[in-house]
């Protein structure tokens, strides 16, 4: 797998696309370009910190007259997500020419101009298929990050954080076990959290999925106290049905910078499924999922906390953020659904 | 108050009377700078057995999983 290290800005390339997926769980892409001359440009080298993990490479054969050329791909991950897809074409003299494909929502036609609209993007084309974008989103992706606040100091947060199961909100989660633990010679306290939840998929999954997949799944949470820091950090793993979806997050507890009274959590996580054809649909539910998770969590947190001052907890914020929560997820899931229906349809063209 | 089962049926027992003496240390003495020592290992330990054997029962792949995370290095999208 080779990664895509030069790119640059060309005018006066129209792409038409047309994806196959192969059953062998490739995608092909068949590029037919218009023009029948490249504009070859400036040459940049891509954004290394970004580019080598999260690109995967396609490389296309194709004859134009009688000039071969070799179309790679590769997908633009940002911290956004997915944003489109960048098409090198490579010459057989080696010289390489790309364009920029945005994300299909922001398709536009665009023509090529002569060669001294240089610096022009290259405007989108066709719509992008989404089977193309679903191959490569096998990879993780970080596709969620928010910081979030608790008006308890970190101490009190540290000592919630090992008592927080069980709470009204996680009433999936059926048991909880410490199976490592230990005191650092730094003094960081350092254990490992065994989780097991219920394990809910969607119904549009459950028909796609194998029937021995369990209803359980076993989730790890490793965390770090260091006392002196003041810092908490978390890592949670599911360590089962890894390969249908893989859901990380990472978080880390500080003491706000505002105000020393109130924690500051900053969370981030990565999903990611490698089920060919499914992935961007279960990414996209598993993001849904995760949102109305961090809400139960921020939820749960806080009325443990309350109930350790020994205040009544919270009710009527949490109906609320309960039913934006609901709306958010429930747009998300519908949209994974249809990436789903659409994904189902592509995979035999 | 409802606590938390342990994922050995038999072993919740001696989990609640752990994290009852944890909680209180942790609260008490380790965040607040005194390494004296976690009074609680005898506790632990008994506890640990008895979950450990359910883990290994139950097949759950805990072993040979690297502390804090399958995928250190990661870039940022």
């Amino acid at each position: 797998m080779m990664s895509v290290v030069a790119l640059c800005d060309v005018s006066g390339l129209v792409f038409r696309n047309v994806v196959r997926c192969t059953n062998k769980g490739q995608a092909q892409e068949r590029c037919w370009v218009k023009r029948s001359r490249f504009t070859t440009n400036i040459f940049q080298k891509y954004c290394q910190g970004l580019a080598d993990k999260f690109m995967k490479h396609f490389s296309f054969k194709y004859i134009f007259g009688k000039t071969k050329i070799a179309l790679l791909s590769c997908v633009k991950i940002t911290e956004q997500g997915f944003r489109g897809i960048t098409i090198v074409a490579r010459r057989s003299s080696g010289s390489d020419v790309a364009c920029d494909l945005p994300h299909a929502e922001h398709v536009s036609h665009a023509r090529g101009g002569p060669s001294g609209a240089a610096s022009e993007r290259c405007g989108a084309v066709c719509p992008l298929s989404p089977s193309l974008a679903t191959a490569v989103l096998g990879t993780m992706v970080k596709n969620f990050h928010c910081v979030g606040l608790l008006k308890h100091t970190w101490d009190q947060v540290c000592v919630a954080f090992w008592q927080r199961y069980p709470n009204p909100y996680s009433n999936h989660v059926l048991t909880e076990d410490i199976v490592f633990r230990e005191v650092t010679s730094d003094n960081h306290l350092i254990s490992r959290r065994l989780l097991t939840k219920t394990s809910r998929a969607p119904r549009w999954a459950e028909k796609l999925l194998p029937a021995h997949m369990g209803r359980l799944a076993y989730v790890i949470e490793d965390s770090v106290v260091d006392p002196q820091g003041r810092t908490l950090t978390s890592v949670t793993w599911n360590i089962t049905h890894a390969r249908l979806m893989s859901v990380e997050e990472r978080c880390v507890y500080t003491v706000n910078p505002d105000n020393s009274n109130w924690t500051e959590i900053k969370r981030e996580a990565w999903i990611s499924s490698n089920l060919y054809g499914l992935s961007r649909a279960i990414q996209e539910f598993g993001l849904a999922r995760f949102k109305t998770s961090v809400m139960k969590t921020m939820k749960g947190f806080e009325y443990v906390l309350a109930k350790l001052q020994g205040e009544t907890p919270p009710r009527s914020l949490a109906e609320t953020a309960t039913e934006k929560a609901k709306v958010t997820a429930l747009a998300a899931k519908e949209k994974a659904k249809d990436l789903a229906s659409q994904a189902q349809k592509k995979q035999y063209i | 108050m409802v606590k938390m089962n342990s994922v050995g049926e038999g072993c919740t027992e001696l989990k609640r009377e752990y994290d009852q003496c944890f909680n209180r240390w942790f609260a008490e003495k380790f965040l607040k700078g005194d390494r004296d020592g976690d009074p609680c290992t005898e506790m632990f330990k008994q506890y640990q057995t008895c979950v450990q054997k359910a883990i290994k029962e139950k097949d759950i792949p805990v072993d040979g999983v690297e502390f804090m995370g399958p995928n250190k290095v990661k870039t940022d999208g």
